[in-house]
This record gives structure tokens, sequence and C-alpha cells, in this order.
């Protein structure tokens, strides 16, 4: 059971003292199709929360409409909704065990104590945490408390799962294998699930789409792949992968003033190794500082007045001056005043 | 040296808490033990054992039950409602969107004033006929004079001590209502909880410490119950106000019988004690441990 999840034009301002409003949100636009994950990215203040928050019905829009298949959910109580929601502080009741936490919405919904039993097992079960129906959360670990919270969210089979940062407060490791789980979990139950963010690597790895967001608008969508092969902006391009930025050169791309070149630092090829072709960029760089990261190295190659950042193997020898190449299939271009991808 | 130096140490540290509380607490409690078994003579300043004989005088005595029926219908009409009324006024306090600062003060008013002088403020209301709480409430229930109809003084009594404690509970909730945690009421918003089941399950459970102790504040209060009745009805009429504790000043003070009120005084010691056994068992524990959980 899942439907999609279609957000029209959604404005969120706040009012504020002395008549000022800020602007939270500035006509967003998008659709979280049935069954799939739909990740909402960006840094904090960027709006993410309180769209979120605008789709569970905790908040209330200032213009615009949330409709979750064909129904129109702007003025829906959030509990008529058939969402359910994963918060990043885990929100449980301290006062209840475990098993009455997850059993909760399904009291509230009249359900019937032997059907609530089965249920809040059930869900209990596949977030496995079915050993700690009795105790209390505060006797829990950080992750076993979210599983809690995923499980109550779970109970109700909602149609729609909203999550807002689940993983931010547990630790490296942990994340890594709950990051696993939620897919595995969201594929099994099928539901529509939104996702939101500030992690890249969880956008990247969980989504089947990905929403940047930044300043109250919507920076880009499509699929992880798409997003991160062809950023439509510099902001982007920089969140997403950490592109290099700079000034093109007017010599080596042959455009003109006023574009900013990308390259990614796994892109730059040391230049003893292929032979430059006409259209690529070629740097010659001094070595200020190299990051080891395993396999990996980071290098940053000062050349005029940019700074470069090039991934390359860290069995390259280290010599003072490199040069580096990147192929022309690989430099992205963008307007340097708007910051909007120029076609190459 | 240096071992002994490390065990007088922590004994040390303790010594001025120690000496303050044998000094304030322990001592008092033994001399009102000791002084129950004795008649002292405060002319003369004579004293002499006399074994069961204060026990034996007072609590076949009527003032003993009088007293000891008045102090826990006060408690009982005290500690609840007041409780609840502060429940409740906070509740709306904080639901206000705007002028809690100004409702917060005025409900606090009473508890900042001094209780005597309210006290004759209170008396002058209730005043025979031409008080304010006759000329409202006779016309309408046709019962008058509060303050000299021993059926109705106890009930005037309650009502000013709720008067005064009611804003002392409110801010306590209001402090505690202030620090609850949002996310919960959020949870509860999209697990369809209402407004009642909001309360019982996320408000009422994280409230369990400041309601244990609003508890003890009011029941402490409320025991020792003594300015409200002096200043108003000097434990009239025919005693029907008379508390444990004005009951207490009265043999001790009045009657210089020392035996006798420190008798009066120990029967108001098992009650305290009563009411702290009550506070650490069953529902009351749950409920101090509600808001750690």
């Amino acid at each position: 059971m899942s439907a999609p999840v279609h957000i029209r034009a959604v404005e969120k301002t706040f009012e504020g003292a002395k008549r000022a409003s800020t602007r939270i949100l500035n006509e967003v636009t998008l659709t979280a199709p049935a069954g799939q994950i739909t990740t909402i990215l960006g840094e904090s203040g960027c709006g993410k929360t309180t769209l979120l928050r605008i789709v569970a019905g905790l908040e209330s829009a200032t213009g615009g409409s949330v409709h979750i298949g064909e129904r129109d959910v702007t003025s829906v109580h959030p509990s008529r909704r058939g969402v359910a929601m994963v918060f990043q502080n885990y929100g449980l009741y301290p006062a209840k065990t475990v098993g009455k936490n997850i059993e909760f919405p399904l009291k509230m919904a009249g359900v019937p104590i032997a059907q609530r039993h089965t249920r809040s097992l059930a869900a209990a079960r596949l977030l496995h945490i079915d050993h700690v129906m009795d105790r209390l959360p505060a006797q829990l670990s950080g992750g076993q408390r979210q599983r809690v919270g995923i499980a109550r969210a779970l109970a109700r089979d909602p149609e729609i799962l909203l999550m807002d940062e689940p993983l931010s407060n547990l630790d490296a490791q942990l994340r890594i294998e709950m990051r696993a789980e939620l897919v595995a979990m969201q594929r099994r139950i099928g539901s529509t699930m939104l996702y939101v963010t500030h992690d890249q690597t969880e956008a990247m790895t969980m989504s089947d789409r990905v929403v940047v967001m930044r300043g109250g608008h919507i920076e880009q969508q499509g699929t992880p792949e798409e997003v991160f092969r062809v950023p439509e902006t510099t902001y982007v391009a920089a969140f997403l992968g950490n592109m290099n930025l700079a000034p093109a050169p007017a010599s080596e791309t042959g455009a003109g003033a006023g574009i900013t070149l990308g390259v990614r630092p796994e892109h730059f090829l040391p230049a003893d190794r292929v032979a430059a072709e006409p259209g690529d960029l070629r740097i010659e760089g001094r070595v200020e500082f190299a990051e080891l990261l395993g396999t990996d190295r980071i290098l940053h190659l000062r050349a005029g007045n940019t700074l470069w950042r090039a991934r390359v193997d860290a069995a390259l020898p280290l010599h003072e001056e490199i040069t580096m190449v990147a192929r022309a299939a690989n430099l992205h271009r963008f307007d340097t005043e708007s910051g909007v991808r120029v076609a190459a | 040296m240096s071992t002994r130096t490390a065990r007088l140490t922590p004994h040390l540290l303790l010594a001025p808490a120690t000496i303050c509380l044998v000094l304030f607490v322990a001592a008092p409690l033994v001399i009102v033990l000791v002084l129950a078994f004795f008649n002292l003579n405060l002319v003369t300043g004579t004293s002499s054992f006399v074994g069961g004989t204060n026990f034996a005088t007072e609590i076949p005595h009527p003032e003993f039950a009088r007293a000891l029926r008045n102090t826990l219908l006060y408690a009982v009409f005290t500690i609840g409602p007041s409780m609840v009324g502060g429940l409740l006024v906070a509740l709306l306090i904080h639901g206000l969107r705007r002028g809690q600062g100004f409702w917060r003060s005025l409900y606090f008013l009473p508890v900042a004033t001094t209780l005597v002088a309210m006290s004759s403020v209170w008396r002058w209301m209730f005043r025979a006929d031409t008080g304010v709480v006759d000329t409202v409430i006779a016309p309408i229930l046709g019962i008058h004079d509060w303050l000299s109809d021993p059926n109705l003084a106890l009930a005037a009594i309650t009502v000013v001590g709720n008067w005064h404690q009611i804003g002392l509970v409110a801010i306590l909730y209001l402090a505690a209502l202030g620090t609850l945690p949002q996310d919960q009421y959020d949870s509860a918003s999209l697990d369809g909880a209402g407004g009642w089941n909001r309360f019982w399950h996320v408000t009422w459970p994280a409230l369990g410490p400041t309601t244990i102790f609003v508890f003890i504040m009011t029941a402490g209060s409320a025991l020792q119950a003594y300015d409200v009745i002096a200043a108003m009805t000097q434990g009239g009429p025919l005693g029907s106000t008379e508390t444990l504790t004005f009951a207490i000043w009265n043999r001790g003070v009045h009657y210089f019988d020392i035996g006798r009120a420190a008798v009066l005084s120990l029967a108001l010691l098992v009650l305290s004690v009563a009411v702290t056994a009550i506070q650490r068992t069953g529902y009351a524990r749950r409920l101090e441990n509600g808001g750690s959980r």
C-alpha cells in the first residue's frame, strides 16, 4: 500500500517581531513517487525539515498544497493523513515501555488489544527489537531507540513514511549499518518514503530520487546519478562530491569571461600517464598540502590564484610540482554570475 | 598520621551539616518526645516525670479528636483542590499566546503577600451580612456569616488556604510545562492523540516529579496551617477551626501545658510521617520517576 506525494508550490513564511517576516519555503514543487525513497538534501536552515513537517501536518503551509495520492491533505489533521514520522530525537514516550510505545498509534486508532499486540510485535521483529519490548526507552541505546521510533511508525501501515534525519544522532558505524537496513526495510514494505538529511552520502546511497534544497527553494532534483553527473548549479556541484570550481582560464577552454569551470577531484589524471588532447584542462601546480585517505590522496595544487583539489592514487610519487590533466568530457561549465550550468 | 587524616577528613567535612541537623532537627524532636512524659511548670521552673499521664488526658479529650479531624479536613480540602486548580491555571496560562506574564504575576500575587495581612482582608470579606461573600452568596445559597457558623468556618479557612496556595502550585507547574519536550507532542499528534490523550500520555507523566514536589509542599503547609486561623477565627467558633498546630499553640502558650502540647506535636509528627510514606510508595513513586526515564 503506497501512494505518491505531490507537493505543489508550497510556501512558508514565519511572522517575526515588528512585522518582519522570514520566508522559509519558496514555491517548492516536487513529487515523491509511490513506493520509492525520495531524499530531501540540504544544509541546516534550508527549509527541508519545515517542508517535511508540512507534509506531516505538524506545520501549516502559507501557500500551496500537499496531495497524497489523489487526496488533497493540505488542511487534514496529521493523524488522518496516513503518514508516519520518525524523528531525529526519536520522540518516544519516556514513561511507556517499548511495546506500549509501538502500540500507541494503534491504541489511539481504537485497534482491539489482541490485534495491537500482533501488529506491534511484527513491527518490532522487523526492526530486531522484539527482545526489549518490556524495557523503557531510557534503558536502550541510541540505535535501539531509533529502531523503536521506526517500529512505531511502521505499526500502523502508513502509506507514507517521513524521516527527519533519523540517523543523525547515531555514531558513524551504526549509521552505515542502519542505512542499508532502512533501504532493505523500505523495499520489503514498499511504502513511499520521504527522507530528510544533510548528509550527502546518505542521500546518494539510499535514494531513488534526490531533491537538493537551498535557501527555501529546490536547487535540483533527479536520480542520485543524474544529480551527481550533471549538477545544474555550482551549489549542487560543490555540495555533492565537493567539485573544484574556478574561473575558467580563457586559453584553456576557449570560452569567454564569466564562466566557472568545474572539475571533480577524482577526474584529474597525472599528465605523465595520459597525453592531453585538445579541449582538456591542463594544470601545472605546486603541491601545497596532501591529505592521505588510505588508498587515495587528496592533493591541494596551487596554480596561479586557484587552489585545485585532485584525488590521486596514494602510490603516485609526490613531487613539489605536478601537472594534471582533466578530460574535456569531465569538465563542467557554469555561468559565474548565476551559478547555472552552461551547455558545453 | 596520614591514614588517620584520611579517616577524619570526611567526618570533618560533614560536621557542619551534622551539627545543624542535630541541633535543629534531632534535638527538638527528642525534646518534644521527652517533654510529653513530663509535667513542666513554667512559673516555678520545676518539672516532674508523670509517665503516660499527658497521653492519657490529652488523647481521650474531645480537643484531640477535633483538632485531628480539622487538620485532616483542612489538608484534604486544600491539597487536592489547590493542586488540581493550580495545574488547570498553569495549563490555561501555558496555552495563552500572549499575556502569559500578566496572568502569571496575577496568580502569584497571593503567594507574595503577607498571609496574616490578607487574612484580615478576607475576614472583612466574610463579615456577616455586609461582607462581599454574604452579599453575593447568601441570596443564592442561603448561607451567611461563615466565620460565626461552626459548620462553615473551616470551609472559609479552606477557601483562603486554596486562594493562597493555587498561585504557588501554578508557578511550579508553569515552570515544568516550559521544559516539556516538543518532539513527544509531535509524535503524539501524528499518532492520533487528541487533547486529553496528549495530556494524559505526554504532559502528565512528564509533570510527575513536579506533582510529587507540589504535593509535599502543599501537604507540608496544610498540616502546619496556623496563620490564617490565628488571624481569622482564633480556632473558633466552638473549636471548629482548631487544627493540631493551633491546638499546640493554644495548649502550650495559652495554657502553659507543655506536656499536653508535646503530645499534640507528636500526633502532628505521626501525620507528617504518614504523608511522607504515601509519597514513597506505589503510584507516587512512578510519578516521581516519570520525567527522568
